[in-house]
Parts: structure tokens; sequence; C-alpha cells
């Protein structure tokens, strides 16, 4: 009486009459059945707090860039002679700037294309046709529902056992760069970098995305020998490495 | 971007499509953090706990039907948010953080019987959750994760998969022992 399926069952109204009858006898005779009940209860409401708690840090991750706060509108024509002729002047200010935006030669910002180009391989994994249900692309599933932490957890889980299986470092390193844990990510990628015979190796570029998102002193010249690195191996990310490398802000 | 009609239709259909769909809700909503800031003098970081907290009330009052679409979902989840952000205030104001962690045992004692939930509540009174909680966070972690997928309601065939048992009977076997295994350390050091 006192296990904790025939506790499960009670709770979920499995048990058949009679058992169920003398299950609800034995509770007010056992004082040990009554704290087992009460732990199960307990447990699962203290499960469910703590698996929102992880759910509400995986939502946190997605916000990486808070909106701008609205700004309140006050008509000109209310305003000072002095306060119209400035607006004039900014409006000309402004004509100007955007003419000289559409016109200048294209030259994105080092932080636009590595937001570009994070998006563009971090956001969704690649998912095998027909493979093998195994915890990699059960990862791969949990990632791009949006489950980071399970994702992560899986992914970690088989780098315990196989610490130099390449798909479990790329995309480990991906999801702790999803979740913000760039030195963790940082440490995968390099791991994958140095893993021997790959001929299409990701890891240095990726690394080098993960240093120019961290930015810590170091980062941008680390990030720079990377790139540099990846042109002339022409490892993968060898065209995006070349446009970073040419913003001539590294 | 999406419209709250589909972004609904997303969250009912569950599976994969339920995460996505969350996940583009809080996106879609996420400025009413920064309305919060101004509006009740919080910080971003209380306002973006409140705001969480409100939209997984959301997505779980959306899935199991309590939201009927009545109200609009932005009312709704506007309304929700607020309220969350005077529980944030008056937390702060009043240093009664134990009155806004207080244990939330309705849904699980809704489904006992009125005798056995009155044994149950008496016992609730008397327990350390913070302990549990504490030795559930020890746990380890394969044990730890497949409790707390059992704590947000996936079913022991959705854990076997996730976690790699060979069925839903095997993933149950372990849960269970996980379970043990903290009942024991829980009852035997209380």
């Amino acid at each position: 009486m006192n296990d904790l399926e025939t506790i499960e069952n009670y709770v979920n109204g499995l048990l058949p009459p009679a058992e169920r009858d003398r299950f609800e006898v034995e509770l007010t005779q056992n004082p040990a059945v009554a704290e087992s009940l009460t732990f199960y209860v307990m447990a699962q409401q203290v499960a469910r707090q703590q698996a929102l708690d992880a759910r509400k840090a995986e939502l946190a991750a997605l916000r990486t860039r808070p909106a701008l706060p609205e700004t309140s509108v006050r008509p000109l024509w209310g305003s000072s002679p002095m306060v119209r002729w400035l607006a004039v002047a900014a409006s000309i200010v402004l004509v100007l700037a955007v003419g000289y935006y559409a016109l200048r030669p294209e030259t994105d910002s080092l932080a636009d294309l590595t937001t570009t180009y994070t998006t563009e391989r971090f956001s969704q994994l690649p998912v095998t046709m027909g493979g093998e249900a195994d915890a990699v692309q059960q990862g791969i599933a949990r990632f791009n529902d949006g489950q980071l932490t399970r994702a992560d957890s899986l992914f970690e889980t088989v780098l315990r056992t196989q610490p130099t299986r390449d798909d479990a470092l790329t995309y480990a390193g991906i999801t702790a760069f999803q979740l913000g844990q760039y030195d963790r990510a940082i440490d995968r990628f390099e791991q994958l970098g140095q893993l021997p015979g790959r001929f299409a190796n990701p890891g240095p570029y990726y690394e080098a995305l993960t240093r120019l998102r961290r930015n810590l002193p170091d980062d941008k010249s680390r990030a720079k020998t990377l790139l540099q690195q990846v042109v002339r191996q022409n490892l993968v990310g060898a065209k995006e490495a070349d446009k970073l490398l040419k913003t001539n802000q590294l | 971007m999406a419209s709250d009609t589909e972004l609904l239709a997303g969250i009912r259909a569950g599976g994969a499509l339920r995460r996505t769909s969350e996940n583009r809700l809080y996106e879609k909503y996420a400025y009413l953090i920064d309305t919060g800031v101004r509006n009740h003098k919080l910080t971003d970081d209380e306002c973006a706990s409140a705001y969480s907290d409100a939209i997984l009330a959301v997505f779980e009052h959306v899935s199991t039907g309590r939201f009927e679409g009545r109200s609009e979902l932005k009312t709704y989840l506007h309304q929700l948010f607020s309220n969350k952000c005077v529980d944030a205030i008056r937390k702060k104001t009043t240093n009664r953080s134990s009155v806004h962690n207080a244990f939330s045992i309705d849904d699980s004692l809704m489904q006992l019987p009125d005798a056995t939930r009155s044994i149950v509540q008496q016992l609730i009174a008397r327990s350390d959750v913070e302990r549990l909680h504490q030795y559930l966070h020890e746990l380890g972690e394969k044990c730890r994760t497949m409790v707390l997928a059992w704590g947000e309601g996936f079913g022991d065939d959705e854990i076997a998969v996730t976690l790699g048992y060979q069925s839903a009977a095997v993933a149950k076997t372990s849960r269970l022992r996980c379970l043990d295994k903290l009942r024991d350390r829980y009852l035997t050091r209380l």
C-alpha cells in the first residue's frame, strides 16, 4: 500500500473500487502511507514549479533585444518659431543622411553581420530524415521546438559518454550560445575545431561568431585570427568570414 | 508576424507547434515589459519575471481551455501581467516573500476525496517544501529531468522518447525509482 505506484494509481483514480477503499482505510491508520501520499502530491507540485522555472529561463533567453520605449509626440504647431526652424533644419539633415545611407558603398557593420550570420546558422538545427531516434536527434527536435534547456541536457548527456562526437559538440555549442552561455559555447566549438580529420569543420567559424557576440577584451583579436584561419583553410563559413574581415572593425 | 488566432491554434494543437507558438506569443507581447517598468516603477528584471509568469499562465489557460476567447488575448494577458506586477510590488514593499512562494496545492488536492484531502492538507502544513525543492535540485541530472517532465505533465510515453528509454513502461519504472529515491531522502531527513 505504501509503494508509489499504488499511490500514483490512487491519485489518478486508477485503483479498482475495492482496492481504493482498502487504501483509504490504511491511510487513516498508517501514518507512513499518509506521509507518502503527501510526499507524492508535494513532489508533483515542486517538480511542476521547477519545470516552470526552467521554462521561464528559456523564455528569458528569447528576449535578447528589448523593445524601444515609446516616446511621447507633441505637435509642432503649438511651438515657438525657433523650434519650428530647428525642426525644418533637422528634416533637411535627415533627408541628407537618408540619401547618404542609400548611396553609400555596401559595408555592413560587424555587429549587423554577426547577428545575421548567427541567426542563419544557429536558429534551426538540421533534422535527419529517417535517422535513428537517438539522443542527438531528440535534442535537435527539442531545440527546434524552442525547448533549449532540454536540448542542452540531451546533447551534454551524449558528450559525457562520447566526448568527441562532432554533431553533439556542434549542437551543444549552438544550444549554449542560444542560452546565452557563451563561455561554454566557446569551449564546445574549440573542442570541435580541434577534432582531427574533419573535412568541413565549422568549429573555428562558430567560435569566432560566439567570441564576437561575447565581446570580452581579447575576443575580437581571437575572432580575427580564427576568421583568417577559416578563410585560409577554406573551412565552413569561409565566405562569411571574408565579409566579416572586410568590415575593418576587427 | 502571426496573428493571435494563429498562435492560439498553435498552442492548442500541442506537440512541436505548441512550443513554437508559445515562443512567438512571448516575443510578440514582450514590449509589455517596458510598459510595466514605466507604469509600476519596477526594474526591468522584475517586470520580465512578472511577464514570464503571466505568459506561462496564459499558455496553461489556453491549452486547458480556461481561456475561452471571450476577451482579446492581449487584454487577457495585460490583465494577468498587471496582477503579477502588483504581486511583485507587494513582495518588494512588504518583504514577505514567503507569502508569494506559498505552496500551491489546490490543483493536486482537488482530485482527492474530501477525507483524504483533509489528511494531506494537515501534513502539508507541517512539511518543509524548501527542503524538497533542494533535494530535487540535488537529485542527479537524469532523474531530475525525468521528474520535472512528469511535473510538467508529460506522459511516460513522451518521457521515454525524450530521454531514450525503450518504452513507456521502462520510463515509468525509472521515474518511480527516482521519486522513491527522493522520498527516502526527504522523509528520513525531515
